[in-house]
């Protein structure tokens, strides 16, 4: 005679074989993508353009900043060369004339950083919809684009920066 | 005896089919409302306004109930509707399109065989909208005055009370009836427009529609060439808003003057009435034709054009700088402004997250960096300064920047559409913004490009300070990253000026 095991018991044993093995299950059908974002602005035409944008504002700003700097070498040379009361005069001029150099200097530094991170933005966005694209075509669950964010990542194995790439040029004019 | 009651029955019964049509008016006569007779093609409109959406047209002489009358609107509803309520109206008419039931006249030319009321033509909402242009229909003389609602109707209705509309089948086929009817249908595009344009019916437009004229319109004004690239603003002041701009040699009718400015018409305009005007210029550049011919005439021999040299004065009224690269290169505005109510939301720089900004990693290794950058890079980066969302004065219009890049034959073509004015009334020495989105198909880029926002800044900076000039591509968005960002000193030097060709990169 065999003892007969009750249905309930049966079901929960099911459930709790069920619980364990579908967290398995899940965590091995997931995909994991990583994006080096300077290979994207480094490889595509879209950075480039973007880098060369950044550049033509940098000489922009610089040759503000060179008119600015030979103004202040001029009056420099002015004031060392004046005597007495013009010579007072002429440093207090050369006094405000450093301040404003500076505040220039201050400006095109803050204006070049933003720009930097405006056309760096707008790039990723681009990348950000092909990103969108290959994850779904691709089945990918997680794509990285910042390695800091996690503690380790095997880049060769989970690099799909090449397709990115590729993706973006076809994409782009 | 049963055969009689049989037969008294099928009486009964023919009777009954006979009178049932009538019985439902004999028996219960519906109180409200009052009947009314088409007079004309009578549109129908979604609200009782002249912009809405027309939803319904009624056939000259169709018999309608009309209730809940305001400001010369009546909700028009079905004859045999019972339920006196707005929901179950067709729309809303003009009353004065709308004839007493009781006094219809009988047609001057025969009405269709049935009398029956006309069926009325019902319009798709989505197909049909204001500003949709009827078709011209030969030989009709009806109400030729903007903004009346009844549109040209069937060559059948000649109003009798408009006599001298009662064109005979000769005069209805000819070709000045058929100009005739042109103008008053572009007289009611007009008006459509109008009303569209200012989302809502002006006093003055209210007027001139009581005032509808029952005579033919008579030529009004009188026809004046512009002598210069003129502007045309939408009050007598040179401050005020800039509409359009006038080429020289451009005929316009002109009427009212004064201050110093004349209203300005189309040419085949025939509504006297200043609402319909396009702007108002200054007298002094509207020569009348003889005036212009001879100085062209005078101009030809020395400089081969008409002349262009404008006093100070005429500067500000001048849409069209030329720049001191050159006229070649230069570019002229004009186009016509169109007010919204509907401004863009101020924008404000989001937070930037990790997702948005992987930057943190990357970064745009410009070219060489120069020294004085290199020098300015030593500096503190500091934070983009966030905007805060402010009150900000929005203005839609449209503009269109043409001028010539080599030769006048060899012309570009730069229209623009300004999204965006924003005025920090919080920090009165902050730039004036205004965004701007270029109508181009191939952007100006480089040298070109510094031209068209310098033409723009001329157009709308309007006396204000330094100005900041964000230029937009087709398609794009106030809040999207900007294709050239120009920062103007109040003097009009352009102190900044980036642009970003990588925005040409990306398809469409």
């Amino acid at each position: 005679m065999t003892a007969r095991i009750p249905f309930s018991s049966i079901s929960l044993v099911v459930v709790l074989v069920a619980s364990l093995c579908l967290p398995a299950l899940a965590s091995a059908e997931q995909k994991i993508g990583y994006v080096n974002p300077q290979r994207i602005v480094n490889e595509t035409r879209l950075g480039q353009t973007a880098k060369a944008d950044l550049a033509r504002y940098m000489a922009e700003k610089d040759r503000a900043a060179k008119q600015s700097a030979a103004q202040l070498t001029a009056l420099r040379k002015e004031a060392d060369a004046a005597t007495g009361a013009d010579r007072t005069r002429r440093e207090e001029q050369l006094r405000r004339k450093t301040e404003q150099h500076e505040a220039l200097l201050a400006e095109n530094n803050r204006d070049i950083r933003a720009e930097e991170t405006r056309l760096l933005r707008f790039v990723m966005r681009q990348a950000d919809a092909v990103l969108e694209s290959i994850g779904k075509k691709g089945g990918y669950s997680l794509i990285l684009i910042d390695p800091n964010v996690v503690g380790y990542v095997d880049k060769a194995s989970v690099d799909i920066t090449d397709r990115v790439v590729r993706e973006l040029e076809t994409r782009s004019k | 005896m049963r055969r009689c009651l049989l037969t008294i029955l099928a009486c009964a019964l023919c009777a009954f089919l006979c009178t049932y049509p009538v019985l439902p008016a004999w028996a219960g006569q519906i109180a409200w409302g009052k009947l009314r007779v088409a007079s004309g093609v009578v549109i129908v409109r979604e609200s009782p306004k002249l912009n809405a959406l027309k939803v319904r047209t009624l056939k000259n002489g169709q018999l309608v109930r009309i209730d809940f009358e305001a400001d010369g609107w009546a909700a028009v509803f079905d004859p045999a509707q019972k339920k006196r309520s707005e929901s179950a109206a067709w729309g809303y008419a003009r009353v004065e399109n709308l004839r007493l039931a009781g006094a219809l006249d009988l047609p001057r030319t025969p009405m269709t065989s049935s009398h029956a009321p006309l069926e009325s033509i019902e319009v798709s909402k989505s197909a049909q909208v204001e500003g949709s242009k009827p078709k011209p229909k030969k030989g009709i003389a009806s109400h030729a005055a903007r903004g009346n609602e009844t549109e040209p109707s069937t060559p059948a209705i000649a109003e009798p009370d408009h006599s001298l509309h009662t064109a005979s089948a000769e005069q209805k086929e000819s070709p000045a009836a058929v100009k005739q009817h042109e103008k008053s249908v572009k007289g009611i595009i007009n008006a459509g427009k109008d009303a569209a344009k200012f989302g809502k019916v002006t006093p003055a437009g209210k007027k001139a529609e009581k005032m509808r004229p029952m005579h033919p319109p008579k030529p009004f004004g009188e026809i004046r060439v512009a002598d210069r690239d003129l502007a045309v603003r939408s009050q007598r002041t040179k401050e005020s808003d800039f509409i359009t701009v006038l080429r020289p040699g451009q005929r316009v009718r002109v009427d009212f003057l004064g201050d110093g400015f004349y209203a300005v018409f189309d040419v085949d305009e025939t509504v006297r009435d200043e609402s319909h005007a396009r702007g108002y210029s200054r007298d002094k550049f509207l020569l009348t034709e003889k005036d212009y011919a001879e100085a062209v005439k005078d101009a030809v021999p020395s400089q081969g054009t008409p002349k262009k040299s404008e006093s100070d004065t005429a500067k500000s009224e001048k849409a069209v700088t030329p720049d001191a690269q050159g006229a070649k290169n230069s570019y002229a505005t004009h186009g016509k402004v169109a007010r919204s109510t509907e401004a863009p939301a101020a924008q404000t720089e989001k937070p930037v997250s990790r997702r948005q900004l992987p930057a943190a990693n990357a970064t745009l290794h410009a070219e060489p960096a120069p020294a004085a950058v290199s020098e300015s890079v030593k500096a503190t980066p500091v934070a983009p300064v966030m905007k805060k969302p402010k009150e900000h004065e929005a203005v839609e219009a449209k503009h269109e920047a043409a001028g010539s890049k080599k030769s006048a034959s060899d012309g570009v073509v730069v229209a623009y559409t300004v999204l965006e004015r924003r005025a920090d009334p919080l920090r009165p020495f902050a730039p004036l913004v205004v965004c701007v989105r270029l109508d181009a198909d191939q952007p100006p880029t480089g040298d070109a490009l510094r031209r068209v926002v310098r033409e723009i800044w001329s157009a709308e900076h309007q006396g204000a300070g330094e100005m900041q000039l964000e230029v937009f591509l087709p398609g794009a968005e106030s809040n999207s990253l900007a294709y050239a960002v120009a920062r103007f000193a109040k003097d009009g030097r352009l102190r900044d000026f980036l642009w970003r060709e990588s925005l040409l990169r990306i398809k469409k």
